[in-house]
């Protein structure tokens, strides 16, 4: 077999992806079911592209393709695609392909970014039967993660309602949001540089001519600020008022997709070397990782600000998708709370026996011992918590609706920390 | 249980927050009184963490033994209801009026997976279909199992045992608490055959990755970060190494990107009897009694002592004094007195007995220089353990004849080799986590691919043939999908249905 066939599969893949993502966005605005059956088919080949590309990377490396950061992503997209496919065929409601197909190639991309280096030598500590456990099932129990995120992404969307929404005073709750994420970041940006408070970063810069433009402590000072701003944007969210409109959860759900795309366009930026983080992004194949929890303010600084740049495109088109949804075509809130829920029901028993005992138990057997409070270990009780929280806030205190969404976005952005983690934390998960 | 959300997320939020603190905070905090009285140095090994640990246990037990008996009930037990005002709170609910309502109702059941019972009262039947029930338990089985997994990691942090030995071939480590040694034979560095994508050592000492091969060569790619600069010619491939030596922290270390395997070979030695021999390798420790050996790491070994001769006094009440110079593993030397020879047969740089009271070296250095001697007489051999500072022997048969190193020369040192790391360990509430394991496998499966379905209907004969029949049903999970598939059997009996919305 030759070697690159699975990358040029994963290419092909990405490419199906991509054109289903614009039959079905086709079908959101033309609205002919021959868009949406043409979108699934093209969802179908692109996963049997997908898996035709696993199994040949299995067969040229000798081992299950699950022990990069690569093959991980690769694998929860693909997960991600069937769970697709599986709810666009169990529930028939073909405008859900228009919203998890967009989380699926922005998962691609991601996964295109990262070095695809083909290692026949794995390393003795993966040489074990739990790598194919463990990981297999920590991605598939992501993947369901990934689509109940788009699930809840939409539901919050659906229930925004911009009518509704200009008929209430643009007053407290506009300027505090643009308070916390705009001023709070870049006030405290500019004061700390300005009375000479920044952490060190020597080596983060933007633009490739000379030495660029040192923006590191900014970056930090940035994404500190951030998530000061999110947290006192939580806390003093005004109550009721704009909850009828949905303006709560349509905002929550701008800043995340500003963020998330702030991330993959900063992603892209590293790859080709305009932007630079202090001692590079590992991810980019470009130095060693540092392992300094500072690194992980410097890289959300960076996605905020890319966030910050493109919130202008991202905002009319995220408006322009909440009255899409409210179009006949797009399923009940109860639907999509329902499909949602369901996703989170098949995602965390497999995440829990994948990514915590199957993990623990290979601890067990490489380490000797359960468990060692390393950072990915930590990361993962972290998301489980979380979504056990979910579960029982659902099953017994009724959480439904808009705050069981916002939950299940925020749970999402929880497997992202943890499955980045590694990257700023160090620890026994280095190699991966 | 509303108790549980709140603690739930706390221990996530908190788990977050002692993760940040142990990387975020200075060196400089060390020595403040809030990082003491915190533990912030190791804060999920902290005080307050383990009280966070503790509560949500105390959460668990309190949930496990309140609504423990409630599900058991729920799971096995039946329910029959002769009232139709008390199934019609219940979802689906619907009058029907059929010809031959219980043995209609009770096909549809069957039908919809549902086992059947009936009771008969004051000319009443009651219907009830359950399917499922286990069901029930799966919280039960999921909270009881993550209590086993905490109080198992309790367990398993109070009674642990853990301790970290190193040595090189021929070593034998033995700690008091063991009672017994565990005998280094080998340890060995397996690396990868060279292959496409791996690092390796040109030999002008220049290191890249191997962009291509065929054949018997390779052509290596140079810095491949910093530009496309190759080594501008294909290397024969017996060229190249993969097994060569970077500086991590200014020290020479073993590159490990190419390393297959780290593999120890031991044996468990009692009373001097090997009674276990075996690879220890990453993922496949030893076990032995309780104790497990791990695979950890290595270590460049130091140095090891060699000497190209010994000089050797030999000293005799009776016939004085004599000196021979022997070679390690040498031909024996006669001594002057007739009938007499010895032989150096092992030497020893560092010597120690173990428990079995076999000879071992505890160091390469020149510490408590060794030899054992082979003592040949007409009558016999014997073996002696030598030394430099005492006069003494180990073993012997009477011998009158003492010895003692007098001098050593050639002494030189060489590298040693690797030495292995292997971590010991030892629990005992390993068992009760996995009994934790296997409870919340189990609970997971029961809680989210089963579901506990019910239906129950009462039949009330009517004048003529018709019965008036009252049902409804549940399910505790995935219920549309329930009520759907028991309306569409109950479509089926036909006869007059009303809804009760209708």
């Amino acid at each position: 077999m030759k070697p690159g066939l699975d990358v040029n599969l994963f290419y092909l893949a990405f490419a199906a992806y991509l054109i289903g993502f614009l039959v079905f966005s086709l079908y959101a605005s033309l609205k002919a079911g021959f868009w949406h059956r043409l979108g699934s088919g093209v969802m179908i080949a692109g996963s049997l592209l997908h898996s035709a590309a696993f199994v040949t990377r299995w067969i040229l490396s000798g081992h299950i393709p699950l022990s990069n950061m690569y093959d991980y992503l690769s694998a929860m997209s693909l997960m991600a695609v069937l769970t697709l496919l599986f709810v666009y065929y169990r529930y028939r409601r073909p405008v859900i392909g228009s919203f998890i197909s967009p989380v699926v190639l922005m998962l691609m991309v991601a996964a295109a970014l990262l070095p695809k280096e083909l290692d026949r030598s794995l390393m003795p500590a993966l040489q074990s039967v739990w790598l194919n456990i463990h990981v297999s099932l920590a991605a598939l129990g992501a993947g369901c993660f990934l689509v109940a995120f788009a699930i809840s992404s939409i539901y919050l969307l659906r229930r925004y309602n911009p009518d509704e929404a200009k008929n209430v005073p643009k007053s407290k709750a506009v300027r505090l949001t643009i308070a916390c994420l705009a001023g709070i970041p870049v006030g405290l940006a500019v004061i700390a540089s300005v009375i000479g408070l920044t952490p060190p970063s020597p080596e983060s810069r933007i633009g490739q001519f000379g030495d660029g433009f040192n923006a590191g402590s900014i970056f930090i000072l940035l994404g500190i600020g951030f998530i000061l701003g999110i947290i006192l944007l939580t806390l003093l969210w005004p109550r009721g008022g704009r909850t009828q409109s949905g303006f709560g959860g349509w905002m929550f759900i701008a800043v995340t997709a500003a963020f998330l795309s702030g991330g993959l366009v900063e992603e892209g930026l590293l790859r080709t070397g305009w932007l630079i983080l202090t001692h590079s992004f590992p991810a980019m194949g470009a130095g060693q990782p540092v392992k300094s929890a500072w690194l992980i303010f410097e890289f959300f600084g960076a996605a905020y600000l890319v966030g910050l740049l493109l919130s202008p495109v991202l905002l009319p088109l995220l408006a322009r998708a909440g009255r899409a949804s409210s179009d006949r075509l797009t399923p009940s809130l109860d639907l999509l709370d329902e499909i949602s829920y369901k996703a989170v029901s098949l995602g965390y028993p497999l995440y829990t026996v994948g990514a915590l005992f199957a993990g623990a138990i290979w601890a067990e057997q490489a380490w000797g011992s359960f468990w060692s409070w390393d950072p990915k270990e930590v990361g993962a009780l972290i998301v489980w918590l979380f979504y056990s929280g979910y579960l029982h806030a659902r099953y017994q205190r009724g959480w439904k609706g808009a705050r069981a969404a916002m939950l299940v976005v925020a749970g999402f952005l929880m497997v992202l920390l943890s499955f980045f983690g590694n990257y700023f934390f160090g620890g026994l998960h280095t190699y991966i | 249980m509303r108790f549980a959300v709140w603690i739930l997320v706390l221990t996530a939020v908190l788990s977050l927050s002692a993760l940040l603190s142990g990387e975020l905070l200075p060196p400089a905090m060390a020595d403040r009184a809030v990082f003491k009285l915190f533990e912030l140095g190791d804060p999920f090994r902290s005080w307050w963490f383990r009280l966070l640990l503790g509560v949500l246990a105390i959460s668990l037990f309190i949930c496990v033994t309140q609504r423990g008996p409630r599900l058991v009930r729920q799971a096995f037990s039946r329910t029959f209801l002769f009232d139709p005002q008390s199934i019609a709170v219940y979802g689906g609910y619907r009058r029907i009026i059929t010809e031959n309502g219980e043995e209609a109702v009770t096909a549809a059941f069957h039908r919809s997976g549902l086992k059947v019972q009936r009771r008969e009262a004051e000319g009443r039947v009651a219907l009830s279909g359950t399917a499922g029930g286990l069901s029930r338990l799966g919280p039960l089985f999921n909270h009881t199992g993550m209590l086993l997994l905490i109080l198992g990691g309790l367990a398993a942090g109070i009674t642990g045992y853990s301790a970290r030995i190193t040595g090189s071939a021929g070593d034998t480590v033995a700690l008091p608490e063991w009672g017994f040694e565990l005998r280094i034979d080998d340890f060995n560095i397996v690396y990868y055959p060279i292959s496409l994508n791996q690092w390796v050592e040109l030999p002008d000492g220049r290191r890249g990755k191997v962009a291509d091969i065929s054949g018997d060569s390779a052509l290596v790619e140079l810095a491949p970060h910093q530009g496309i600069e190759t080594a501008g010619s294909r290397l024969p491939t017996r060229s190249l190494r993969n097994d060569f030596l970077i500086r991590e922290e200014g020290r020479p270390t073993p590159f490990q990107g190419n390393v297959r395997s780290y593999v120890t070979r031991a044996a468990v030695i009692v009373d001097g009897r090997e009674v276990v021999k075996r690879d220890i390798t990453v993922n496949h420790p030893l076990r032995y009694r309780g104790y497990r050996f791990y695979q950890t790491s290595f270590e460049l070994g130091g140095i090891v002592t060699e000497v190209d001769s010994i000089t050797v006094n030999c000293l005799s009440d009776e016939l004085g004094k004599a000196t021979v110079t022997l070679a390690p593993g040498g031909p024996p030397a006669a001594l002057p007195w007739g009938g007499c020879s010895v032989a150096a047969l092992r030497f020893l740089p560092d010597f120690r007995l173990d428990r079995g009271l076999q000879a071992f070296s505890a160091s390469g250095e020149l510490r408590n220089p060794a030899v054992c001697l082979k003592i040949i007489r007409d009558e016999g051999a014997e073996e002696r353990w030598v030394f430099t500072q005492a006069l003494e022997h180990t073993g012997g048969n009477g011998l009158p004849l003492q010895f003692l190193i007098f001098d050593l020369t050639g002494i030189r040192t060489a590298p040693a080799g690797y030495r292995t790391v292997l971590d010991v360990k030892r629990e005992k509430g390993r068992w009760i986590i996995w009994c934790g394991f296997i409870l919340m496998t189990i609970g997971l499966a029961l809680i989210f691919s089963t579901s506990h379905r019910q239906a129950w209907a009462v039949v009330m004969k009517g004048s003529g043939s018709r019965d008036e029949v009252h049902l409804a049903g549940r399910s505790n999970r995935d219920a549309q999908r329930f009520q759907q598939s028991l309306s569409l059997q109950l479509s089926a009996i036909g006869g007059q249905q009303s809804k009760a919305d209708s």
